[in-house]
């Protein structure tokens, strides 16, 4: 410690009050046995403490018994080892024989303090900034890796059912079945479990892949889009997000980072939150996107339509209506996807047919012809 | 020592506060909120250092180890089981055991309720068994067993007769609560009453009807600017076209709520003594206002950076309105009997209660 000395006001001759021979100075000890306050005198030898009072309080203590509690602005407070509540208060201008022989103010936690605040802080931030590294590139090393049957579990958590809020007719179930299975051709092969595909009864232009390998087409965006195939684009992009297994990447980095940041609370999180909250990184978007096109194509499908539906998203005057800030919130930069699909039409092949008339109208009416569908209202108004 | 004054003196400073919390304040961002049990008790340390009684400092002997451990054995011992309990009861209503799934769900909510209890009850106890003054420090017997049970069926009493039953519940609790708790050789008594509190809660339980009306006021709010011509184009513009209303409705509900919570927070601790010593609290509710209006703006201006300072403003608010009449005579108090617990207020901590 080095407190500033005050100039001693008197006896020139002594010079420094701390260093005089005597070196004592008043102290005030309270015993941890009642609160009444002992007025002592307190001085330092090599090897102790020495406190002068009354019988019962005086006492010679080591060196290595005092332990430093807090430098107060007005006193020093010293504590005893093994003596739970004595406290020592000493004047901040005590001599030095007892001053110089105090151990170190204890000030953010022992091991910080050993390698002082700035290294430790260094040291802290490298390793924090080491596991939030792990825990955002993580999920992608595991999320192959996990048993379907365990996200099937984590989507009746997320959202419910819903089945109050998808439509239903048998004519738009087996149209969207027939859509799914051209673009989905290979999953049967491979054993994989099917990707249930639905239409949510909600006039948002968006649509959304969730665990569980279930797929939502919001009604909203099937009045927005105009031809099949453009639908089957925006099929082919979601179900890619399940298969190349971006939901479990992003249920697992969403959860890893709710525990990072303290989340124990997160999991009262509504079910829009959970929606909402699933994010795909950028890459996934892009590979999504070319999962489709190599599905599209596989399929005998124009790229074409799915181009347009894109295209038309940017082109909107006036900024984004607030039926289709939705869709582009979840998949930014719908020009240069646009571009993406163009590039792979190929003007010199037949292209199929996504659906034919009555299958597409089955689809696109089938909200309006569901009367047992009710609107999906997560929030109030 | 009857000629002494013997309320409490604050002579800390925000600049010296600052010193000591910003520090600790980034280490817990560097720790990824980590360290933020250790720079708690940096906080306190500094806050119950800089408050004088009778001539005498008071000290905070908690360490953030303590609390550290508190949190981590919630998480495990609580939390985890928790979890694990929704779980398999949304797998037994999934399997189609609808009414055993909610009878298991109101059982594990008083379950839930009872441990709240228990971990309020935890927190006073360890809050003054870490409390000095003169090396003397504070604390309780009890474990808070018994507290906890009363706790979990007093709040179900309250929420069966729809709040009727509130104001009751808070007061016994209170005096509950502590009644157990001591100081060195001296027990704390409590004698508050529900009586008189009966206005400021009728006025509480008509929020919800004023709260109808603001509602109210909130769609119409939007629908005049409709009616105008103006259409909300973005979700953003909807939001802020009912924001006027929307602050004006959580402005009257606070206001409601926090009237009612004054007078019981007055009533209770001017009800209150230790020793020769008896306790008043005179804040008023809009004092309490200022200091809840106080905490939102500072965290809304500083993008929640001034959560740091919040502390210090609720400390010198109880200390600043924090009065003491009567007296205490230092030879007559001795040291605690009651054992010290080992770690920190945990539970509390876990479910996000813990006020300081
Ligand atoms: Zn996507």
């Amino acid at each position: 410690m080095t407190e500033p000395l005050p100039e001693p006001p008197t006896e020139p001759l002594s010079g420094d009050p701390r260093t005089d021979s005597a070196g004592v100075c008043p102290a005030e000890v309270f015993d941890g046995a009642s609160a009444r306050r002992h007025g002592v005198m307190v001085r330092g030898d090599a090897a102790a403490l020495i406190i002068d009072g009354p019988d019962a309080i005086a006492a010679t203590v080591a060196w290595s018994a005092i332990e430093r509690i807090d430098t107060w602005p007005d006193a020093i407070l010293l504590g005893r080892s093994g003596r739970p509540g004595w406290r020592l208060k000493l004047p901040l201008d005590a001599p030095a024989a007892i001053l110089d022989r105090l151990p170190r103010q204890p000030r953010f936690g022992r091991l910080i303090d050993r390698f002082g605040y700035f290294k430790s802080l260094a040291c802290l931030a490298l390793a924090s900034s080491l596991i939030v590294a792990a825990v955002i590139k993580a999920p992608g090393w595991l999320a192959p890796h996990i048993p379907t049957a365990w996200e099937n579990g984590m989507s009746d958590d997320a959202v419910g059912d819903l089945a109050e809020n998808t439509c239903h007719t048998p004519a738009s179930d087996a149209a969207l079945a027939s859509l799914v299975a051209r673009l989905d051709r290979d999953a049967a092969a491979q054993h994989l479990p099917p990707v249930h595909v639905e239409l949510l009864k909600l006039d948002l232009v968006n649509a959304v892949a969730l665990p569980g390998g279930r797929v939502l087409v919001f009604d909203g965006l099937l009045h927005q889009i105009r031809s099949p195939d453009a639908l089957a684009g925006v099929i082919g992009h979601e179900i890619g997000h399940v298969r190349l297994h971006h939901v479990m990447q992003a249920v697992l980095r969403q959860y890893g980072l709710s525990l990072l940041l303290g989340g124990y609370r997160s999991n009262v999180t509504s079910a829009m939150g959970q929606m909402t909250a699933l994010r795909f990184t950028r890459e996934a978007e892009t590979d999504a996107d070319s999962w489709s096109r190599a599905r599209l194509a596989a399929a005998n499908l124009s790229p074409l339509p799915t181009a347009g539906f894109l295209a038309s998203l940017e082109s909107e005057n006036g900024g984004p209506q607030m039926g289709i800030a939705a869709y582009l919130d979840s998949h930014p930069d719908p020009f240069a996807r646009a571009l993406a699909f163009r590039a792979v039409f190929d003007p010199s092949r037949a292209y199929d047919q996504a659906l034919d008339r009555n299958a597409w109208s089955a689809i696109v009416n089938a909200c309006a012809d569901d009367v047992k569908a009710k609107p999906w209202t997560p929030f109030f108004g | 020592m009857a000629d002494q004054a013997i309320d409490f003196e604050f002579d800390g400073s925000l600049k010296a506060y600052t010193a000591v919390v910003l520090p600790g304040f980034i280490l817990t961002v560097a720790t990824l909120g980590l360290y933020r049990f250790w720079n708690t008790t940096r906080i306190r340390r500094y806050l119950w250092s800089r408050t004088i009684f009778m001539g005498d400092r008071l000290e905070w002997t908690g360490t953030g180890r303590e609390l550290f451990l508190g949190a981590l054995a919630a998480l495990i011992l609580v939390l985890v089981p928790i979890s694990l309990a929704n779980f398999a009861i949304r797998q037994i209503a999934l399997h189609g055991y609808r009414w055993v799934a909610v009878a298991l769900s109101v059982a594990e909510l008083l379950v839930f309720y009872a441990l709240v209890g228990a971990a309020v009850m935890r927190a006073l106890r360890y809050r003054l068994s870490r409390t000095q003054w003169r090396g003397i420090r504070g604390g309780s017997v009890d474990p808070g067993v018994r507290f906890g049970l009363a706790y979990a069926w007093k709040n179900a009493l309250a929420m069966v007769t729809l709040g009727i039953a509130l104001p009751w519940a808070m007061v016994s609790l209170w005096n509950q609560r502590w009644r157990a708790m001591s100081f060195g050789s001296l027990q704390f008594s409590a004698h508050g009453r529900a009586r008189g509190l009966g206005l400021p809660f009728l006025l509480c339980y008509l929020a919800p009807v004023i709260a109808i009306g603001m509602v109210a006021l909130l769609i119409w709010s939007g629908m005049t600017l409709t009616y105008f011509g103006y259409e909300p184009r973005t979700p953003l513009e909807w939001i802020l076209i009912r924001l006027p209303a929307a602050f004006a409705f959580l402005f009257v509900i606070a206001l409601i709520m926090t009237a009612y919570y004054a007078s019981f927070f007055r009533q209770m601790v001017s009800n209150m003594a230790l020793g020769g010593m008896r306790f008043r609290f005179n804040a008023s509710a809009i004092d309490w206002m200022e200091l809840f209006l106080g905490d939102v703006l500072l965290m809304v201006v500083t993008l929640g950076l001034g959560s740091m300072f919040l502390s210090y403003r609720h400390w010198t608010f109880h200390i600043r309105f924090f009065q003491i009449d009567g007296q205490i005579d230092t030879d007559d108090l001795n040291q605690s009997t009651t054992p010290a617990p080992a770690q920190g207020e945990g539970l509390l901590d876990a479910f996000d209660m813990g006020a300081l």
